[in-house]
């Protein structure tokens, strides 16, 4: 990608040009800092700098020189693109989006596009990440976003689409089953989520769709792995070992649930 | 003024009409997004003037930064679902932010009462033989203390013939520190972990015309939650009424009934406190009835998006729930609720769920649900209307004496509005039992004033009765044998 901004960077000065090739990042910040200090009404040197800046993983300095930059040529797409990746790398993906939409605009590719969904899903906004990832041909990715999102019919959608390239992989199991759990219940996921027992959460998914199901028995080892990540699955553990006739266990246990849960309350 | 309601549309399910009234929702809302503003909605049924058709009442909202309050509506029926507004007439405009309503005969003079839920407290109407309703809250001595309440239930907590008050308070709310919440970065309502929890309050009926608050004594303003709503049914089978609550993303609230005045919460004994799954919901609305005609009172309640409608069968000595047996947590996973009732909206003798359905914070739109009872311990989801609206309150009530049980539903800065049964289902009875609960053929219902959300229903009881001639109806533990179908029975 680097590459093709460099193209773009048509009046990049012979030796900056010459060490952003050679990877020689800091003196190619050198040289630029100094055409942009000579001629600040040019801002090609503000590019050239920042480019030389997220070269060298100077994230935060590159950010100024291409905001400098973007004030005089506002729709420069590769650069908003750049600064979208910048905001990323410094994990501030909410400020992320708006550059990266622009980017979008832009160009829809797959690299911008991958790195708006990354935005989104960072900002917790997954719902938004997922059509993104829709766009960029991402099925498997999209699912999870949907899924996260908790917009478990459309993720049943393009789980179903993909499943039979992820048989035995344990993570998309996990997120396929949980999906199925919601969508038809605890029956259908039981294949699914056994197939990733080796996921902690997807034990808990487990327990509790055994229970469900009234196999109580079953789901306890599940449900005493998992609970150690989630106390929630307190509750369902008291359940299963109070149908499996443990009441002294299920009487500690739903104490220890209403301890925590109730503190979060 | 007399009008007739505007038919506006044909809803789906064999042809319910779609009714609006002329009464309008409002709930101050701004950008800001005070937290009352999303709650209003409560509806009351029942027949104020005796003359054996159900009238509607509506508890409004209005400003809530200084301006005018939105004046609560009384509709009077006057047949063929004509309805006349008396509320002038009745003095019933009130004067806070409303919510919730419940109707009963407090005083035992044979006309239903309003006891109304608002921001700042609660008002008791009492209703005169003129027709008009006297606000007799300070001298009935019920005091909320300021409280915001969003329901209530009248019961004979102690057996002693007259109706006691369960209030159901939610949060502490104080404009002066209202935050701002952002959800996608735009300002929406406040999550209510913001907000802290309030106890319920319980009044004593002391039969002069007076109430008693044994919140203290009773064990129940030991509790506090962000109360919903409270259904009200002796689940214990014990004879006395006990009380079960819905609190906003926290535990749920079992009180149950000890006599002598005394509750003990029990939701975790009884399996109810939270679903099975171990992750807390939002409690919104909740209906108590046997819907399995098992003789045993049956819960269900609403929360929202992806907590799914929990449903519990009483097995007697604690509940079991069937969520995901009745296949209700796969049809309401991706649904959000408010108002809830059993109803049998097909008179098959299996009582079906509705759900007036809504997001909460987000403001997302939803249409109404029809859970029907297959009879075999699952439902089928059915449409009503389709129309996704901000819906809050839910009573099923026959409006037309078809014998059929129509709906009226509420939403929040919308109309008002009536689905009117096709009543292409099966025979039926109404028990006008006054209080008591029923028992016709195999089915059971409890008699309570407490519907859903902020909702209140005080009508004859509703029994479907499918291809049946005749029924045995039991009120009160009398027995009348062979009962015709297709009347109201009045004992």
């Amino acid at each position: 990608m680097l590459i093709a901004l460099f193209l773009l960077a048509q009046d990049l000065s012979q030796q900056g040009a010459q060490a952003m090739r050679e990877g020689r990042f800091a003196e190619a910040e050198r040289i630029y800092r100094q055409k942009a200090a000579e001629a600040p009404s040019e801002p090609q040197w503000q590019m050239n700098l920042g480019l030389a800046l997220h070269s060298a993983g100077k994230y935060a300095e590159a950010l100024r020189e291409f905001g400098r930059y973007l004030k005089a040529v506002p729709q420069a797409g590769p650069i908003h693109l750049l600064t979208g990746i910048d905001q990323l790398k410094l994990a501030a993906p909410c400020r992320a989006i708006g550059s990266l939409e622009i980017a979008r605009r832009w160009q829809a590719s797959k690299q911008v596009l991958t790195e708006l969904a990354d935005a989104y899903s960072g900002c917790n906004r997954y719902s938004e990440a997922a059509k993104v990832l829709e766009a960029a041909k991402e099925p498997r990715l999209a699912a999870r976003a949907h899924w996260q999102a908790r917009e478990y019919d459309s993720a049943k959608l393009l789980f179903d689409a993909v499943s039979a390239a992820y048989a035995n992989d344990p993570a998309f199991q996990y997120e396929y089953g949980d999906t199925i759990y919601r969508v038809e219940g605890a029956e259908a996921a039981l294949p699914h989520l056994q197939l990733a027992v080796s996921i902690l959460s997807a034990r808990g998914s487990l327990g509790r769709a055994l229970l469900d199901l009234d196999r109580a028995a079953e789901a306890i080892p599940h449900l005493e792995a998992a609970v150690q990540a989630d106390s929630a699955l307190l509750l369902p553990l008291s359940r299963c070992y109070k149908a499996t006739g443990r009441v002294e266990d299920a009487a500690r246990v739903e104490a220890e649930y209403r301890k925590r849960l109730g503190a979060l309350q | 003024m007399i009008f007739l309601i505007a038919v506006l549309a044909f809803a789906l399910a064999g042809s319910w009409t779609v009714q609006q009234l002329p009464f309008t929702l409002v709930t101050g809302e701004t950008v800001k997004k005070p937290l009352p503003a999303t709650m209003p909605g409560g509806i009351a049924v029942f027949d104020y003037d005796g003359d054996g058709k159900l009238d509607l009442f509506f508890p409004n909202g209005g400003s809530l930064s200084g301006g005018k309050k939105a004046p609560n509506r009384l509709f009077r029926n006057l047949g063929n679902m004509k309805f006349e507004d008396v509320t002038d007439r009745a003095g019933l405009g009130g004067k806070d932010y409303d919510f919730g309503v419940a109707a009963g005969d407090y005083d035992n003079d044979g006309r239903l009462d309003l006891l109304v839920c608002g921001l700042h407290g609660i008002r008791l109407y009492r209703n005169q033989p003129d027709g008009s309703f006297a606000d007799v809250t300070e001298q009935s001595k019920l005091n909320n203390l300021g409280r915001w309440s969003v329901g209530a239930a009248w019961f004979d907590m102690d057996n002693d013939g007259d109706l006691d008050l369960f209030v159901v308070n939610y949060v502490r709310w104080d404009p002066a520190t209202e935050r701002e919440c952002l959800v996608d970065g735009k300002p929406d309502f406040c999550h209510p972990r913001y907000y802290d929890a309030q106890p319920n309050a319980l009044f004593r009926n002391n039969g002069d015309g007076t109430f008693t608050d044994v919140s203290k004594e009773s064990g129940i303003g030991d509790y506090k939650g962000k109360g919903m709503a409270a259904a009200v049914a002796d689940f214990d089978g014990d004879g006395r009424l006990d009380v079960f609550v819905t609190n906003d993303r926290s535990f749920a609230f079992l009180f149950r009934n000890l006599g002598g005045g005394r509750f003990k919460e029990s939701a975790f004994d009884w399996g109810v406190a939270v679903p099975q799954n171990g992750n807390p919901v939002s409690g919104m609305g909740v209906d108590v009835q046997d819907f399995d005609n098992d003789g045993k009172p049956d819960l269900v309640y609403t929360a929202l998006r992806d907590e799914t409608f929990p449903l519990y069968r009483n097995l007697g000595r604690e509940f079991a729930e069937v969520t995901t047996a009745s296949r209700l947590s796969v049809l309401s996973r991706a649904m959000a609720g408010w108002g809830v009732a059993f109803a049998d909206l097909d008179n098959d003798g299996w009582k079906d769920i509705v759900v007036a359905r809504s997001g909460a914070l987000t403001g997302r739109k939803e249409p109404l649900s029809w859970f029907r009872n297959s009879g075999d311990g699952k439902f089928t989801s059915e449409t009503l209307d389709s129309t996704p609206r901000m819906h809050r309150g839910i009573v099923a009530a026959d409006l037309d004496n078809d014998g059929c049980l129509d709906l009226v539903v509420t939403a929040l800065n919308a109309e008002a509005r009536i689905l009117r049964n096709p009543c292409k289902g099966g025979n039926w009875l109404k028990v006008d039992s006054r209080g008591a609960s029923v028992r016709v053929g195999n089915q059971w219902r409890q008699a309570s004033t407490a519907v859903g959300y902020a909702s209140s229903y005080a009508g004859p009881l509703h029994f479907g009765l499918g291809r049946a001639t005749v029924a045995d109806v039991e009120i009160g533990g009398r027995v009348i044998k062979n009962v015709p179908v297709n009347q109201t029975v009045k004992p």
